[in-house]
């Protein structure tokens, strides 16, 4: 599905990705974890195609996207729920949605499909988006990115600013969207449970990949459990 | 925005277009208010040409420079053909989209004060362009005679020009009206409030805005081809920036990013201004109008479309409290 093979990019003339290498199978959930800084939003960034200084090679489905425009990354099938859900406050949840499926016919499926995922998108679609709690703003973020049909699901730190209950909740959904087949990446810095989700997972630490392997492998790894679990 | 969606209620259309249909004839034919009418038309559609263009979050400062292409493309083509049609206005009005899309092209990458200062600029350079390299065709600062819209030999042809400007603009507007519902307003929407976030949604923010820049354009055209027909004549002053100003004041003083902000902005400061002059107050307006504008601002910053809102706002804090 996704695959990265070494990537550098820089901001300005700052190196912040050091020859990363990723990859992420049909219907596999992965993970890249990682402490603040260590570079997850960079690699996000580019992998969406925001950023133009960078060097490597990314193959998505078979293509070479890297250096395409991010709306065309996009539609390619590569939607991303940005860090700190990031909606359009100022627009309503139906409206919200609908940016997620432009450029696309909807026969509304795919939209009867994310309220049944997420039945309050539904109850408040009227309502501005920006009006509504933080976990309902994830729940909507993640529908917006649902609505372009994806293949690949990029998350950014789905679980920053929410309450514990709401951690729960946005990892049940994610355990869902995987059972259905979806394939995701997720970006946390809630090891733990990024870790019980995924199949596998990497560790990013300034800017280069340091650790990589099965997410029980990773548990048990010592530097792991030292710097990320806290035991 | 909801501003753009069905919540519109239709009857309150419905007499606003009844009292612009009827008003020649509540107006008396005066000459004078017919005039001061046809003008109100021609720069609610400017208006909102120009906050078409705000809505997907691009803010000119020039937009004089296409009402005077439209208005001198126009006039020069209906010069050499001998008589104004609607097929000159339409070419006006193409000449300025084309030129639109070309400044939008240098100007879709450009934020905030670069994209205010870029269309300033171009609105300035095409002003002495026109008033000295084209002077030998646009006659220079003393600006040449245009052919009026309608022939003023017919019998009541300033009835008959308040029509066929008031049926440009509605047309004009239901388009905007029907632009802005459509896929295209969710995406000017998005763009306007957060463009990286736009693009990360899958939208491709360049296409949109040479779209909105090249439709407001081709409207401004329009206008201020009607504009010059009406008048009778050209020069560069139309250029000015009293013509780049004027939208924009309308706008922000009938609420921004809303169908019905220019169109009630226009209205009610034209006649503001008009009945000041009337009163004797030739300079002193430009002071109150003034005042006015930075009232609204502070205590309406959505405009005076927001003033129903606001006091049922404070109507039911009051029955709370």
């Amino acid at each position: 599905m996704l695959e990265v093979k070494n990537l550098n990019v820089w901001h300005g003339t700052m190196q912040i990705l050091w020859g990363v290498d990723l990859s992420v199978g049909d219907g596999e959930l992965v993970t890249l974890i990682g402490p603040n800084g260590a570079g997850k939003t960079t690699v996000v960034e580019t992998l969406i195609g925001l950023n133009r200084k960078s060097e490597g090679s990314i193959t998505f489905r078979g293509e070479k996207i890297l250096g395409w425009p991010p709306h065309r990354i996009y539609h390619a099938g590569l939607a991303l729920v940005p860090e700190r859900r990031e909606i359009f406050p100022k627009m309503t949840v139906e409206e919200n949605l609908q940016l997620g499926a432009l450029g696309r016919e909807d026969n509304g499926q795919t939209l009867a499909h994310v309220h049944a995922l997420f039945p309050i998108l539904a109850e408040r679609k009227h309502q501005l988006a920006g009006t509504m709690s933080g976990g309902e703003q994830q729940m909507l973020a993640i529908g917006r990115a649902l609505m372009s049909r994806p293949h690949l699901l990029i998350l950014d730190e789905p679980s920053s600013g929410l309450s514990p209950a709401l951690v729960t909740q946005v990892f049940t959904t994610l355990e869902r969207l995987g059972r259905e087949g979806m394939t995701i990446l997720l970006l946390e810095q809630n090891v733990r449970h990024a870790l019980e989700l995924c199949n596998r997972g990497y560790v990013l630490e300034n800017g280069r990949i340091v650790t990589s392997g099965s997410s029980r492998d990773l548990i048990k790894d010592e530097h792991i459990e030292k710097a990320y679990l806290g035991i | 925005m909801q501003v753009a969606k069905g919540s519109y209620p239709w009857y309150s259309c419905g007499i606003a277009l009844g009292i612009a249909v009827l008003f020649p004839l509540l107006a008396g034919m005066s000459f004078h208010i017919l005039n001061v009418a046809i003008i109100m038309l021609i720069f609610i559609l400017f208006s909102s040409a120009w906050n078409f263009l705000a809505y997907s979050g691009q803010a000119s400062l020039g937009h004089a420079a296409f009402f005077g292409i439209g208005g001198y493309v126009s006039t020069l083509i209906a010069r050499s053909a001998g008589a104004t049609s609607f097929a000159t206005i339409l070419a006006g009005g193409c000449v300025a989209a084309f030129i639109g899309f070309l400044l939008g092209l240098t100007c879709v990458r450009l934020k905030e004060w670069f994209l205010a200062m870029v269309t300033f600029g171009f609105a300035v350079i095409l002003q002495v362009v026109v008033a000295s390299s084209l002077a030998a065709t646009t006659g220079g600062w003393d600006g040449i005679v245009s052919p009026r819209l309608i022939p003023v030999s017919l019998p009541n042809y300033l009835v008959i020009e308040y029509y066929v400007i008031l049926a440009v603009t509605v047309v004009s507007i239901v388009a905007i009206y029907l632009i802005l519902r459509s896929r295209a307003g969710l995406a000017f929407a998005a763009i306007r409030e957060n463009e990286t976030e736009a693009q990360a949604a899958g939208i491709n923010p360049v296409r949109w805005k040479l779209l909105a820049f090249t439709v407001s354009s081709f409207l401004t055209g329009i206008s201020g081809a009607l504009m010059v027909h009406h008048i009778g004549f050209i020069s560069p002053e139309i250029f000015s920036a009293d013509n780049s100003f004027w939208p924009i004041i309308y706008s922000i003083f009938g609420g921004l990013g809303t169908i019905s902000g220019p169109i009630i902005g226009t209205v009610i400061l034209t006649v503001v201004w008009d009945s000041l002059k009337e009163m004797g107050l030739t300079y002193e307006r430009f002071v109150i109008i003034g005042l006015l504008l930075i009232v609204v601002v502070i205590f309406l910053p959505k405009g005076l479309v927001s003033l129903p809102e606001k006091i049922r706002e404070r109507y039911a804090q009051r029955k709370k409290g």
